[in-house]
């Protein structure tokens, strides 16, 4: 096929991949795929907290004023600004008017079944002749108070205050916020505050950015018409969200613009053309685009850092094209470009299937995301493999040569390698030496999970956001307890049985309060006792009468209580009806849709002795206490044991294959142990210098590793050719200074997480390159490489 | 049901307002623009009240004893002293209700009755006659030397509930407000030493309002 077509049929079939798969790729990021699998309640749970609930799509804003009228009219005028704004399914700047209705509605029909939640022991006290003179006064002393008089319409039917009691809980938990001219206000009186849900994920930085872009635009202007006297304060996940990614955005601008220009630089320095520098680069983005198709086929959507991550490891493959087209170059035979290609595929290959083995390392953790990511691998490397043997030689010309400078520095580094041959003693002392102290230095490796260790978030962003948080609730959002259960009427009855531990452990002092579902809705089980404890007193209607007459009420004036005594038990509330009324918003943030299970939340505040409540819950089945940032953090432990394991099982599959390839043990450990050695060497360094150890340091060093497995194979596999050697080390020189301004240039970052990989990257890949004389030493070689053939 | 639970006294502190005006009225209101420019004028306004409730749930009416506090323009505190000590703080647009109980104060600004609690109240006390005419069908009637102003309310909602509220007076003096409701309960305030020119010092405001919260009132 002639060059032209060949390129045209590629750029149909490159396009073609382009349009079935870009639109169908999700650059959102769902954390729910870098849990460990759903199998436990825990990760359920956390894993729905993260990704589905309203928390983690509710934005608070505190509009401060230099007084409460100020800020109230800032807060409503934000409001209104923003109300039909179409990423919002909901805005909530002051109370519901019709509340009252609603609950009036709902529950008074019910009132009886929500008398007692200790029904067994309060409701007799009730009912006996002191308990019911008691409640008599007290209906009596209410109705001559202002705010008592609410009581004038419902006393008839409730004598009881069964309605009182239930108005209570409500009122119990509701915010601490207060209201001023229909605006929500926070105690200080100095900020007003909006709650907003929006329709897309806390993590959906493209819907979250613009919405707060516009929540800052309309307070500006807001601001300036109250001339400048307004602040505002923000909390929510999207502000963390939208915060990082701007960060690393800005980080990503810089340190992009310096690793495009390094990498370029050097090819551009190495090859001398750009045409050759375009057949450099051809291979990953075919790669890229191929994976990205067959990733969408298979999955359905990719995951914003499945791309980031697997584009990542798929810069690596640019060793492929450069080994290519180096030998190509350098060809003694001055072969055409299929020979060389024929030539160096087992070389690659190898290279290729070491690579894919370190990688599927990640198949075998629990992590969807990670499976996903080396799904995206070894499928683009395979790609970029193929492509670089089948395809970049159609566009090589029949013979090529580098310019002189390469050739010189080709020459060099093969001079410098055989210089080292007479030391080869010495040079086997340093790296057992090396190793010795490495793995010597092992066992002083601590490793750091806190999730501050690998982002740190904008200390500002973190003021802020504790500032409004504080303003709004007194709850800790960080420790919670979830009660989990088969059904919706399951969930709720372990509800009940947690909010009754709690409440044990309140009187105890362990805590000072809780939030909880209970203060809405009981077990149907709960409601029914209550009804059965009236039902015992079969002479209730009579006994009512009886006491409130004695306190001054008038004979009869509770007919309506005993026909609704007569009319038997309503029918008990359930969530499934709660949710679907117009109470529905009151209870939504603190359920859990897990499947075929529900969860109920309860938040905690003033949790002193976490020990003491952990003890009482342990005693209900089914229930979770959760403390976010040792979860987190356990998480983050989980990713960073399965990095390690799959770096000692990638291992393992890497040293398989060199050893199906090479059949002997020299070549196999030639190839293999170097970059292993700069791998435990590293881990060593961490441990000994007093560096704890994250994730980033493990994943950055399976691309270390995988990138120094290959500089070993092409080592060993050209060592017996000079000219090939040459090449081999010219290519490795290429790829090594490519890999440091790729990956070596995130150590510029301001962001912990990038610096991280960025060092750990850039060491490991010059040490790997500065290691691979080793591979030839290790093949104990004694004579120089073969003279090149004419 | 709030709606009526707090008609009652949503309109009896609205007809107390009525009081401080009519109260600082000189000469007599012969007419309703007077009895607004009176209430206009007033300068702040201590009084005693005596509640009689007769409700179709008690044998007999429960009586009340209390003092209430007006400053203007829109602070008022109305204090229950008999039989059981409670407290109702209206600051601007907050509405503070607390009793004796040792129960936390409660909040009802963000209640929808009481906002128009406070809306009725500002109203008369700005002598709006045409909103207060846009809430209550108003009927002023001298008799000399008496008067009376009945107000019946226009929001069907509030309708359901209250029949009217009738405020009577003789001369300067207003002595009764009587709440009539659809089913027959009946409140009728009598007030007496009715000072409309009194001077709130600091301390009493203080005292009143407190420096951060409302309802610093003790009951």
């Amino acid at each position: 096929m002639s060059r032209p077509r060949a390129a045209l049929l590629l750029a149909l079939v490159m396009a073609a991949m382009a349009g079935y798969s870009l639109p169908r790729v999700d650059f959102s990021t769902d954390i729910a795929s870098f849990l460990p699998d759903a199998e436990g309640d825990e990760q359920a749970v956390l894993s729905r907290m993260l990704r589905d609930t309203e928390l983690s799509r509710t934005l608070v804003l505190a509009v401060g004023g230099p007084d409460e009228a100020t800020a109230a009219a800032g807060g409503r005028a934000l409001a209104a600004a923003l109300r039909d704004h179409p990423a919002l399914a909901w805005l909530r700047s002051g109370p519901d008017a019709e509340l009252p209705r609603r609950v009036y509605e709902l529950y008074f029909p019910r009132r009886l079944l929500f008398l007692s939640d200790q029904p067994e022991r309060e409701i007799p006290k009730l009912l006996a002749e002191d308990g019911l003179r008691e409640e008599a006064r007290r209906l009596r002393r209410d109705l001559g108070l202002p705010a008592g008089t609410l009581l004038a319409e419902v006393a008839p039917q409730d004598p009881l205050g069964a309605f009182r009691r239930l108005l209570e809980r409500f009122r119990g938990a509701q915010s601490t916020l207060r209201v001023s001219d229909g605006q929500f206000v926070a105690g200080d009186g100095r900020h007003a505050i909006l709650f907003l849900a929006t329709r897309a994920s806390g993590f959906d930085t493209a819907v979250q950015a613009p919405l707060l872009r516009d929540v800052r635009a309309a307070f500006e202007r807001i601001d300036a018409e109250h001339g400048g006297a307004l602040e505002l304060g923000q909390s929510g996940l999207a502000r963390y969200v939208v915060a990082g990614e701007n960060r690393a955005r800005g980080d990503a601008v810089a340190i992009a613009g310096l690793s495009f220009l390094g990498v370029g630089g050097i090819l551009l320095l190495a090859l001398r053309s750009a045409g050759s520098l375009g057949l450099t680069l051809l291979p990953g983005v075919f790669g890229l685009l191929a994976t990205t198709t067959i990733g969408t086929l298979f999955y359905g959507r990719l995951d914003g850092i499945t791309l980031a991550f697997g584009t990542t490891l798929l810069g690596l493959t640019i060793d492929y094209p450069i080994h290519l087209l180096n030998h190509h170059a350098m060809s003694p035979l001055h072969e055409n470009a299929w020979a060389v290609a024929r030539r160096i595929a087992p070389s690659l290959g190898l290279a290729a299937a070491t690579t894919m083995a370190s990688y599927a390392g990640l198949a075998f953790t629990s992590l969807p995301g990670f499976r996903q990511i080396a799904f995206f691998s070894v499928v683009g490397v395979a790609a970029t493999f193929a492509f670089t043997l089948l395809v970049i030689p159609v566009f090589l010309p029949a013979s090529r040569r580098l310019p002189p400078s390469s050739q010189r520095v080709a020459a060099g580094l093969a001079g410098a390698v055989l210089a080292l041959e007479p030391r080869r003693g010495l040079l086997a002392a340093v790296g057992i030496g090396l190793a010795a102290a490495s793995f010597a230095a092992l066992p002083l490796l601590r490793w750091q999970d806190e999730l501050a260790a690998l982002s740190a978030p904008d200390p500002a962003v973190v003021a802020e956001d504790q500032h409004v948080r504080g303003l709004v609730s007194p709850f800790d959002s960080g420790r919670f307890v979830v009660a989990v259960g088969e059904s919706e009427d399951a969930a709720i009855a372990q509800n009940d049985r947690v909010y009754e531990a709690l409440r044990e452990a309140r009187e105890r002092g362990a805590l000072e309060g809780v939030r909880s579902v209970h203060d809405f809705l009981w077990s149907v089980d709960l409601q029914e006792r209550n009804w059965r404890a009236l039902s015992a007193v079969p002479d209730l209607a009579d006994r009512v009468e009886r006491a409130f007459a004695a306190e001054g009420f008038r004979p009869g004036a509770f007919a309506p209580f005993r026909e609704a005594l007569a009319a038997g038990p309503p029918a008990p509330l359930r969530l499934a009806e709660l949710r679907d009324s117009e109470l529905g918003a009151l209870v939504g943030p603190m359920l859990l849709d897990l499947g075929d299970r529900t969860g109920a939340v309860t938040l905690l505040r003033g949790l002193r002795d976490p020990e003491d409540v952990a003890g009482a819950l342990a005693s209900v089945p089914g229930v979770l206490l959760f403390d976010q940032q040792s979860f987190v953090t356990g998480i983050y432990r989980e990713f960073r044991d399965a990095t390690v394991r799959q770096m000692v099982l990638g291992s393992a599959l890497v040293f398989g294959v060199l050893w199906l390839r090479y059949r002997r043990l020299r070549p196999t450990l030639a190839s293999f142990l170097p970059s292993t050695l700069v791998a435990v060497a590293m881990l060593g360094a961490l441990g000994a210098f007093g560096i704890r150890g994250n994730l980033l340091h493990a994943m950055s060093l399976v691309l270390v590793t995988g990138q120094g497995s290959d500089y070993g194979i092409f080592v060993v596999d050209s060592s017996d050719r000079s000219r090939d050697f040459r090449a081999t080390m010219l290519s490795l020189a290429v790829s090594c200074m490519t890999t440091l301004f790729a990956y070596g240039s995130l150590a510029l970052s301001d962001e912990p997480a990038l610096r991280t990989i960025g060092l750990t990257t850039g060491i490991g890949i010059l040490c790997c390159l500065l290691a691979s004389p080793f591979s030839f030493l290790l093949l104990a070689r004694r004579s120089p490489p073969e003279p090149e053939a004419a | 049901m709030s709606v009526r639970g707090l008609a009652r006294p949503i309109v009896r502190a609205a007809a107390l307002g009525l009081l401080a005006g009519a109260a600082a009225a000189d000469p007599a209101p012969a007419t309703l623009d007077g009895l607004m420019a009176g209430m206009a004028r007033a300068t702040g306004v201590l009084a005693e009240f005596h509640e009689t409730k007769t409700l179709a749930l008690l044998s007999a009416p429960l009586e009340s004893r209390g003092v209430l506090h007006f400053v203007p323009p829109d602070r008022m505190v109305r204090r229950t002293l008999e039989p059981a000590p409670s407290s109702l703080v209206v600051d601007g647009r907050r509405v503070v209700f607390r009793d004796a109980s040792g129960e936390a104060p409660v909040d009802l600004s963000g209640d929808p009755s009481a906002r128009q609690f406070v809306d009725n109240f500002t109203t008369l006390f700005r002598g709006d006659l045409p909103a207060l005419r846009e809430k209550y069908e108003v009927r002023f009637r001298a008799e000399p030397p008496g008067w009376s102003l009945e107000l019946e309310p226009r929001d069907a909602v509030l309708r359901r509930f209250v029949a009217s509220l009738t405020l009577s007076g003789e001369g300067e003096r207003m002595r009764e407000m009587v709440l009539l409701e659809r089913d027959g309960d009946r409140t009728v305030t009598r007030f007496g030493r009715v000072e409309t020119d009194h001077v709130y010092t600091p301390e009493e405001l203080s005292a009143l309002f407190g420096t951060g919260e409302a309802g610093a009132a003790a009951p």
